[in-house]
């Protein structure tokens, strides 16, 4: 115990005094055991932390196999009555499904929240307690709608209620319903889909008031309901398993035609421990590989690390290699001596490792900071726990033995004499080729890396000038949902608000889209063209939009020939569409495509009239090339939901409250999901660059600073071999000039062979990403060009820093050892 | 062509100074060849290194050819110094990696001599020295006294008119030694000022002055 106390106090010293190193070491430690925790925290939070219920390893999933085969599927509510009733291996058993409603609140926006129904026995199998009030009993999921009580989820409660303390007992409106909140979860519950918040539970029994004329209570064939249990003690899987055996069969006798599937042979049923249900078993594979290939990734990056840091340490033990030498003619054993190192070592990767979790909880933070575009909420649990602590200190000793045990062999090999008379240090200039080579490894690896976040950045700028075939200057765009509207009603509120809105001042133009463009996505249907004979397999597939009246004129979409949407294009009228170019170009090459007919319905028709035909755009994402595309009127292809398209004389965002007026003056319980300009939508369709801008650029930085680490360790190793030989041609009249120039070739060489490489394959790798870049083609010469030279550049620097040392030797000191 | 002035030299040991040439005066005529002597630690390497200029931190004054060294920077120094001394080492210290030839080649790569003209003048020094033979070998591959033959053909390379050898012959066999001694005598005929460090009292007889060094101070002018 002392001599360790006295390793670490005499490695704390021998730190200190290079504190230059040891910075550089501990930061790029941070760096690497940082990702490496951050990848952790994922993979904890995803796949190995159990669900927060009382003694979850007693916690088995029951899944009916689908009608088309697969094992883990949903199971129906009649079904799940009937395991309850006869399951003898389980305690209890739980059934519930996610769901989403509209909750609606006097004087303010509805809003979407995130739930599940639930059986009345969900919180007491699972052993979960109220933080504030109750949560469901037996007789609360037994009759249909007969009682409307939510609990909600701490998270929500914070967030929508601030936490307020007398929200028990009080009533709120889910999808036009009263619910009595009767109790808040714990925290750490946060049901049952891992990564998506839940803001609120409901019984089952609920599920027909807010879907009225839903069959999952009644009908056998519906199947939506998760099933998980609670084993009796003393029973094993196995034998839960065997009992769900004869249980199946028994369905199977008594209701043949819903427990067959497509080869008409019987459903089964498959059980499976909490700890494989973390992540949904269809896309468990899919996820432990994506996971594994990230922390693959992050290892890789770590192992570099190592190695440069051994690189470093190599360097520094040329420059030991005669207090070790003394110290081993003085009697101290190798082990000893290498034990000292090991300790430095690992006081490096400690400190290394704190700072990584410091690194990893600031990238989680800024991961949970990242809102998808779709509408749910992340919510996972990243935060610390013994798992992950355990984690990062098993990292860290194994990454200070990785780097540190190769130096420390090296250092205390016994070769006394040459040490003593410092001959080594000129002798072999042993230049280590794997380590040159590893560096230019890295080198050529984050120039490739930064090239590419250069060309995705550069596009992104270029974006910009992208026409995409309509205006998005000075354009509102407000999503409107009609959730329990009739078609004829729905109709009527779209040509309402509509009229409304154009009247409001400081709007010159206003329209419905059914589908908004540049989603990166878009949908397609089959089509038949008068007059055009498909190639057999030819793909006749269009992609489409629906659009209200005046939507071209709106939009500032050219048209070419014909005429826009109008008021009168309603389902009474005769069926209308407007294609694009591309379009008449293929379906009708060399004819006038206006007045012709085309059909979305199969060969009979109803055949609708080609009454316009528009300039192309950009329809699914800015960089596609032209394609057919085709717009119905709204009107006449009735979708519940839609997009009202505004625009502005002036700034867009002036007439949000005016439009959201009107919308609640025609009815209160509209959902307005959202309300966004055009350039803020078309922030979307940048999102892909954005994203491999951004997560390109923080690896080819992360790639860039390894890189530069390395470069530093193989210079400064080459000095101090060479320590005696610039003293030598010092005192054969070198100026410091003429050793700066010999270390940096050195260097330079390093980086010249990894830039080339870099350059070659980034040549060959960014033409795979041209489709995703705009206005830039994949071999741009100012990117290339400009990020090789920032480049080269830093690894310049890296070179200086130990130049400089080599310009500084005294050639007294390097020809004293005579 | 060389005089010191009270040229003192001091490591520093915490706050103690430990002095390793004190007050030393010394004049070197052009076309002497001075032995330093004494035992060791007595001073005469790092005297030696002094006037090389490889070492520059010290007091007093020192006088190069007129020069006065002492109030020179370092570029002039290293100009005068490049122009005016040779210095052979007691272990010959030559580059490894380099062969015999690039090791002549170094000091004038540092002069800014043409390449053309280096290749004559090291050529010169080859046939000069009988070792055009060696050329292309490595100093590894040499003897000791093949090895400080080099050494001493580096150090003229650059026509030095002043030649500083610390221990020439230290690590040499006598006959080699004598042979390195005999050619530091044609050398000082030539014209060559040399100073020598030796702990040989016939290695000193080849020379025309002994200077005695006894911890740091001259005990014999
Ligand atoms: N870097 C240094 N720090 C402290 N003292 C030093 C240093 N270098 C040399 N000395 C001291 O200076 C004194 C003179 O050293 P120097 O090498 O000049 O002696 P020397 O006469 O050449 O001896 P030798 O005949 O053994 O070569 C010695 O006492 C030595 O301890
Ligand atoms: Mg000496």
């Amino acid at each position: 115990m002392s001599t360790l106390w006295r390793d670490l106090r005499y490695g704390i010293r021998m730190l200190g005094k290079s504190p230059g190193f040891s910075a550089v070491v501990v930061f790029s430690l941070a760096l690497g055991i940082g990702a490496n925790v951050s990848i952790f925290t994922i993979v904890n939070a995803l796949l190995l932390r159990p669900l927060a219920a009382a003694r979850p390893q007693e916690l088995a999933a029951v899944y009916t196999s689908d009608y088309s085969g697969p094992l883990y599927g949903t199971s129906s509510y009649p079904d799940y009555l009937d395991f309850r009733a006869r399951a003898q291996s389980f305690d209890g058993l739980v059934a519930y499904a996610p769901h989403s409603v509209v909750m609606t609140t006097n004087g303010a926006q509805p809003e979407r929240l995130q739930g599940e129904y639930v059986s009345g026995n969900y919180f007491d199998v699972f052993g979960v307690r109220a933080a504030q009030g109750r949560t469901f009993n037996a007789e609360e999921d037994r009759e249909a709608g007969a009682h409307p009580v939510v609990v909600l989820s701490q998270r929500f409660w914070q967030k929508r209620f601030d936490s307020a303390p007398d929200l028990i007992g009080k009533q709120i409106v889910l999808s036009n319903q009263s619910f009595t909140v009767i109790g808040v979860a714990p925290p750490q519950w946060r049901g049952m889909v891992r990564g998506l918040g839940v803001d609120f539970w409901m019984p089952m029994a609920m599920e027909p008031i807010i879907n009225p004329g839903s069959e999952m209570l009644t009908s056998r064939g519906s199947r939506g309901l998760f099933i998980m249990g609670r084993l009796r003690p003393g029973v094993t899987l196995e034998q839960a398993r065997a009992e769900f055996n004869v249980i199946a069969g028994q369905q199977r006798e008594a209701y043949t035609q819903q427990w067959s599937n497509v080869r008409n042979e019987g459903r089964t049923i498959t059980l499976l421990p909490e700890s494989e249900t973390r992540i949904m078993p269809q896309l468990r594979g899919a996820v432990l590989g994506f996971m594994g290939l990230l922390m693959a990734v992050v290892g890789l990056v770590l192992a570099v690390a190592c190695a440069n840091i051994a690189g470093l340490l190599l360097a520094r033990a040329t420059s030991r290699r005669r207090e070790i030498a003394i110290r081993l003619a003085l009697g101290a054993s190798r082990a000893r001596l290498m034990r000292q190192l090991l300790t430095e070592s690992l006081l490096l990767s400690l400190v290394g490792g704190a700072l990584g979790i410091l690194v990893a909880l600031w990238a989680t933070d800024l991961l949970l900071k990242f809102r998808p575009p779709f509408g749910v909420t992340l919510a996972l649990d990243l935060g610390l726990d013994a798992r992950v602590l355990g984690f990062t200190l098993l990292t860290a000793i194994i990454t200070g033995l990785a780097f540190g045990l190769a130096p420390a062999v090296q250092a205390t090999k016994p070769e006394l004499v040459p040490a003593l008379k410092d001959e080594g240090a000129a002798g072999g200039y042993r230049r280590s080729r794997l380590r040159s080579l590893l560096v230019v490894a890295q080198v050529a690896v984050s120039l490739l890396l930064l090239i590419g976040s250069g060309l995705f950045l550069r596009s992104l700028m270029n974006a910009n000038a992208i026409d995409p075939g309509f205006n998005p200057q000075n354009m509102l765009l407000v999503d409107v949902e009609l959730r329990d509207y009739k078609e004829a009603q729905g109709v009527s509120f779209y040509q309402q608000l509509l009229e409304r809105v154009r009247a409001l001042p400081g709007v010159s133009a206003a329209s419905w889209s059914g589908e908004l463009p540049l989603q990166l996505q878009g949908s397609r249907r089959g089509v038949r063209f008068e007059g055009y004979q498909p190639q057999p397999g030819e793909d006749m597939e269009v992609a489409f939009s629906s659009a209200g009246p005046e939507y071209f004129r709106t939009m500032g979409i050219t048209l070419l020939r014909g005429r826009d949407f109008s008021e009168r294009d309603t389902a009474g009228a005769p069926g209308v569409v407007v294609i694009n170019e591309a379009l008449a170009r293929r379906y009708f090459p060399g004819q006038d495509a206006l007045g012709r007919h085309l059909s979305i319905s199969g060969p009979k028709g109803p055949f609708l009239e080609i009454v316009g035909i528009a300039r192309d755009g950009k329809y699914w994402t800015l960089g596609e090339e032209a394609r057919p595309f085709m717009t119905f009127p709204l009107l006449q292809n009735y979708e519940g939901a839609a997009t009202l398209m505004i625009r502005t004389e002036g700034d867009p965002q002036s007439l949000v409250s005016p439009v959201r007026g009107e919308i609640r003056t025609l009815d209160q319980n509209v959902l307005v999901d959202s309300a966004k300009t055009m350039t803020e939508h078309m922030g979307l369709a940048l999102l892909p660059a954005r994203v491999a801008g951004s997560v390109l650029g923080v690896f080819g930085l992360v790639a860039l600073v390894l890189a530069s680490i390395g470069i530093y360790g193989v210079v400064a190793f080459y000095v101090g071999q060479r320590t005696r030989e610039f003293g030598i041609r010092v005192a054969l009249g070198a100026q410091a000039g003429d050793i700066l120039g010999l270390v940096l070739k050195e260097g330079m060489l390093i980086v010249a062979v990894g830039v080339a490489l870099g350059l070659a394959g980034a040549f060959a790798v960014t033409r795979l990403l041209s489709s995703f870049l705009y206005g830039i083609s994949p071999g741009d010469p100012l990117t290339f060009t400009s990020v090789s030279l920032l480049l080269v550049g830093v690894a310049l620097l890296a070179c200086l820093v130990p130049a400089r040392r080599a310009t500084k030797v005294d050639p007294m000191v390097a020809l004293r050892y005579e | 062509m060389i005089s010191l002035r009270n040229v003192e030299k001091f490591y520093e040991a915490g706050a103690t100074k430990n002095y390793v040439l004190r007050r030393i005066n010394l004049d070197v005529a052009e076309g002497e060849f001075i032995s330093v002597m004494g035992p060791s630690g007595s001073g005469k390497s790092t005297l030696l290194h002094v006037i090389g200029m490889h070492d520059t931190a010290w007091g007093g004054e020192y006088f190069l050819d007129g020069q006065p060294v002492h109030k020179l920077g370092k570029k002039e120094r290293a100009e005068l110094r490049n122009k005016t001394i040779g210095f052979v080492f007691q272990s010959y210290h030559l580059l490894d990696h380099l062969t015999v030839y690039e090791n002549l080649e170094i000091p004038l790569s540092y002069r800014d001599t043409a390449k053309r003209e280096r290749q004559s003048v090291v050529a010169d020094a080859l046939d000069r020295f009988h070792i055009v033979g060696k050329k292309d070998l490595y100093p590894t591959q040499l003897s000791g006294g093949q090895q400080q033959l080099v050494g001493v053909a580096r150090a003229l390379i650059a026509s030095p008119k002043l030649l500083l050898a610390d221990e020439p012959t230290g690590n040499l066999h006598s006959s080699q030694g004598k042979e390195i001694m005999e050619l530091f005598k044609r050398l000082n005929d030539e014209g060559t000022t040399i100073i020598q460090v030796t702990h040989s009292e016939q290695n000193a007889t080849y020379g025309s002055r002994i200077v005695k060094l006894e911890d740091g101070w001259i005990v014999n002018n």
